[in-house]
Order: structure tokens, then C-alpha cells, then sequence
């Protein structure tokens, strides 16, 4: 996978949710329509590989150095992230409505194939909700804007809208994150470390809502042009679902108003950035609960 | 020729976005749950009580926005919503009939036998365990199969009959009788 093939991609699922969301207009969109059949105890497991590969891609790249002096820095990124899906999750365990055996059956997530069917009563069967997305990888990418430095500190912000007529939901994302150089507190040190804090919020339609919260320490070596970086990250994702089931039973809960987190608590990252100037180029690698490649080409001083 | 080549390069690149978007789109079916209920308002000064509810099997589906490839029929519910002054302990029994709209021939889904009004308060499936005096009639079920495998689904008239037991020493006994049929569709978006 190169960069080129992430940046494709990732605009690519931008695209994609649109069309998922309102493809057609006044009609069904199909991910929403997929959620809003699935009850309060079987859409986290349907969603919850969603959640990992998002929440993996939204907390990653956020910079490529931890040299933050107070000269003053101005620069836009493009980020390309990937998180690899793998066949485990593909698949969960869910229960069927009544009056089918309340015994958890393996059936398809939103990254899997087809839903499982279960026997019931008099011959009857029910079908479990179909895969709808078909990905060997997560790819996403976002725009960020970094401003500083003031007293060694700098920000980031990361931001993107979309708002159609009144059929289309809206997707809007925001980010902001702080880093602080801390070499200043140390004396001479062979490496530059950092430490940064991170909250993104990512809302689309009217029954998605997603937030990101992570806190890293970075290090990083120049050599020239090239910057060898590395760091540890705590992040805490969480997804809210809101919605009312499409039809409903006795046995559940017709609203459903849902808060699942994210698997994925800490990670390693390691990666390379090459500063040519006004253009900087970059990538790593992150290793978590999911695994992460992310790159990014910025513009600025 | 400048701008038109702009237009050009974008509409290509939107063609590409499309492409590779559709890629990552499965071509597989959403599952919808739909669901049809009809009410009977049940009103009676002796012991028997009977009322019919017509009902569009198909307008469940013709509500469901994108392409429907297939209906199956899975559940069928009962609840008594309201009984108004009656003593929730009065009971009923019964029988749950199909018929086919323009046709003769009645077919029973279900048998009810000395069911309290409290015991339904909520929803009950009728193949539930939970609830004694209630048998499935087999023959019934695959009625109703059928008739959300024809296409179009047709219009069916519902009768629920049977009689009441007071438990309240209450002149008339009025209660509301929720019959629901849960069905899935599969749509092609």
C-alpha cells in the first residue's frame, strides 16, 4: 500500500460515507438503514470494528517531530491513514429478536459478508443484518493546520464540514490538540521530546457521533533533512448512537441511545519524516489493539 | 479551453472517487424489520365478543424505500393496550382467524384459551413460552408465510372471537386488542 493509494482511498471513504449517508436523496441511506434495524444489544458488536478502524485512523499523525522551539511555524497537512481489517472482524456474536432462541449466533459485522440466518418456530427463520462495507483496509484522511510556536507550545486544529439541503446529513469533524516542546526543562538531551493532548469530535447524520481524546509523548532525531520519531499514545474513543429501532417487539427497547468505546487504549509509534523546506513528507507506523500506517505531505515553515 | 479542461480533470477525478468508493460498498442486501398492526376495539355486554380488522399486507412493504427483493414473515405479537374500566384480571379466550379478502375460506393462527388481561399488558409473541393457553396453529403460520410471499401481498381480513370471563362483576367490558405481524425485508438500495 503506498501513500498515494492511502491519500485515494481515504478521500475516497469521505466519499463514500456521503453516498452511504444520502445516496439517494429522500431515499434509504444504507449504513443508517443497516443500524436502525439492529437493537441497543447486538449494534456495538455490528459497529464496534467501525469504531476500532476510525478511532485508530482519527488518533494518528498528528506530527512528525518532536522539535517544537519558539520559532514561529505555520504549516497545512494532508493526513492519509490506513488501519488494517482483519478477518476477526469480520464477524461478532448477536442475538436474535424473540421468538428466536436467545442464543448468541457469529454473524456479520458492517465489515463482513452475509448476515447468519436462524431456525425458529414453526419453520420460520430470521436473517441477521448484511455486511456493508468491503474493506481489507480503513483508509481516512484529514486535513490539520498547525499554528505556533509560542513558548515552545504550538496548535493543531483539524477541521471539515459538509452540510448538503436539508435531505443530505451533515458530517462535521473537528479537532484540536496542544503539544509542548520539553527540552527546555531538561538541558542538553541527545533527542527532542514533546508531549501533546488531542480531542476530535466526528458527527454524521443525525445518529453518529464520535469523540477522540488521546495524550502522547513523543522523541525524535534529526539527521539532516530526515527526522526519526517515536512516542507512546493513551487515547479513549467513544462512539454514541442514537436512534429508533425500525420496528420493535416487546422485548426491546424501541430508542435506543447507545455509548460504546473504542478497543484501542495505547500504542507504540514509530516513523520518519523528511523536511524538504516549505514541503514535508512523513510517515509511521502505529502498533495498538490495531495496527496503523499513516502518511502525510504538508506545506509551510 | 482552460476551464474546460478544469471540468474535465474533475469530473474525472469524481469518476475515480466513484470507483474506487463503489469498491468499498458490498453488494449485499439491508435487512429491514417492518411491522403491521391492527387494533380491535372490543366492547361487549355479554359474554361473546367478535370484530374484524381489514389489513393491506403489502403497504408495510410499499413504505420501505429502495428496491424489495424479499419479504419473510417472523413473528406475530398480541397486546391489550387498553381496558379501559375493566378489572385486569378478567380474562378472554378465543381464536385468531385469516381471510384471504375476496375469498370464503378462514384460516386460524392461534388459539387463546383463559388468557388475563394483565398477562398481555405487555407484548407477547404467540409462539412465547412465557404465557400458557396459547396454541399456534401450524396451517395458520403457513398462511400467513404465503401471503407475504405473493406479490403483491394481499388484503386480509383479521377476526379475533371468542368470549370473555369477568372477574370484576362489571356490567360491559371493553378492552383494546393490538395484533402485530413483524416481517424482513431485503432491499437492494
Amino acid at each position: 500500500m503506498n501513500i498515494l493509494t492511502i491519500y485515494q482511498k481515504g478521500a475516497s471513504l469521505v466519499f463514500a460515507l456521503i453516498v452511504l449517508f444520502t445516496y439517494p436523496l429522500n431515499a434509504q441511506n444504507q449504513l443508517e438503514d443497516a443500524i436502525r434495524q439492529l437493537s441497543a444489544d447486538n449494534v456495538s458488536g455490528y459497529m464496534q470494528p467501525f469504531l476500532n478502524g476510525f478511532s485508530g485512523n482519527m488518533n494518528s499523525g498528528f506530527s512528525g517531530s518532536a522539535k517544537i522551539d519558539d520559532k514561529f511555524t505555520i504549516r497545512i497537512d494532508a493526513i492519509g491513514m490506513a488501519t488494517m481489517i482483519g478477518s476477526s472482524e469480520e464477524v461478532y456474536n448477536a442475538v436474535p429478536p424473540s421468538p428466536f432462541a436467545q442464543q448468541p449466533v457469529r454473524t456479520a459485522t458492517v465489515f463482513g459478508d452475509q448476515g447468519a440466518v436462524v431456525q425458529g418456530p414453526e419453520g420460520l427463520s430470521y436473517k441477521f443484518q448484511n455486511g456493508q462495507l468491503d474493506m481489507d483496509y480503513f483508509p481516512l484522511v484529514a486535513p490539520q493546520l498547525t499554528i505556533g510556536n509560542f513558548y515552545n507550545t504550538q496548535l493543531i486544529f483539524r477541521f471539515f464540514t459538509y452540510s448538503g439541503d436539508s435531505d443530505v446529513p451533515d458530517i462535521d469533524m473537528i479537532g484540536l490538540g496542544l503539544r509542548h516542546g520539553l527540552n527546555q526543562y531538561f538541558g542538553e538531551l541527545p533527542v527532542d521530546i514533546a508531549a501533546g493532548v488531542f480531542f476530535q469530535s466526528f458527527k454524521i447524520g443525525d445518529i453518529i457521533n464520535t469523540n477522540f481524546f488521546s495524550v502522547n509523548g513523543m522523541a525524535s532525531k534529526e539527521f539532516s533533512l530526515l527526522t526519526l520519531y517515536g512516542g507512546l499514545q493513551f487515547e479513549y474513543s467513544n462512539m454514541n448512537l442514537n436512534y429508533t429501532l425500525s420496528s420493535s417487539s416487546g422485548d426491546q427497547e424501541s430508542e435506543v441511545d447507545l455509548s460504546f468505546s473504542s478497543d484501542n487504549y495505547i500504542r507504540a509509534m514509530a516513523g520518519l519524516n523528511l523536511n524538504l523546506g516549505v514541503v514535508h513528507i512523513r510517515t509511521d507506523f502505529n502498533l495498538g489493539k490495531v495496527s496503523v500506517l499513516s502518511a502525510s505531505i504538508g506545506f509551510g515553515i | 479551453m482552460k476551464n474546460q479542461r478544469k471540468t474535465l480533470l474533475g469530473l474525472l477525478a469524481v469518476a475515480l472517487l466513484y470507483v474506487s468508493c463503489d469498491d468499498m460498498l458490498r453488494d449485499n442486501l439491508v435487512m429491514l424489520d417492518a411491522v403491521s398492526s391492527f387494533t380491535y376495539s372490543i366492547d361487549t355486554g355479554d359474554n361473546n365478543y367478535s370484530e374484524t380488522e381489514r389489513v393491506n399486507l403489502q403497504s408495510v412493504i410499499d413504505d420501505i424505500d429502495g428496491d424489495v427483493e424479499d419479504v419473510s414473515f417472523f413473528n406475530i405479537t398480541m397486546l391489550v393496550s387498553d381496558i379501559y374500566d375493566s378489572s385486569p384480571e378478567t380474562s378472554f379466550s378465543g381464536q385468531l382467524t385469516a381471510r384471504q379478502s375476496g375469498t370464503n375460506q378462514s384460516q386460524a393462527i392461534v388459539n387463546f384459551n383463559n388468557i388475563k388481561f394483565e398477562d398481555f399488558f405487555t407484548e407477547q409473541s404467540i409462539f412465547s413460552d412465557d404465557i400458557e393457553g396459547i396454541s399456534v396453529v401450524s396451517d395458520g403460520i403457513s398462511t400467513l408465510v404465503d401471503y407475504y410471499n405473493q406479490k403483491p401481498a394481499p388484503v386480509v381480513d383479521f377476526t379475533v372471537a371468542g368470549t370473555v370471563n369477568r372477574a370484576g362483576g362489571e356490567d360491559r367490558v371493553a378492552f383494546d386488542f393490538e395484533v402485530r405481524l413483524y416481517v424482513q425485508v431485503a432491499t437492494d438500495p
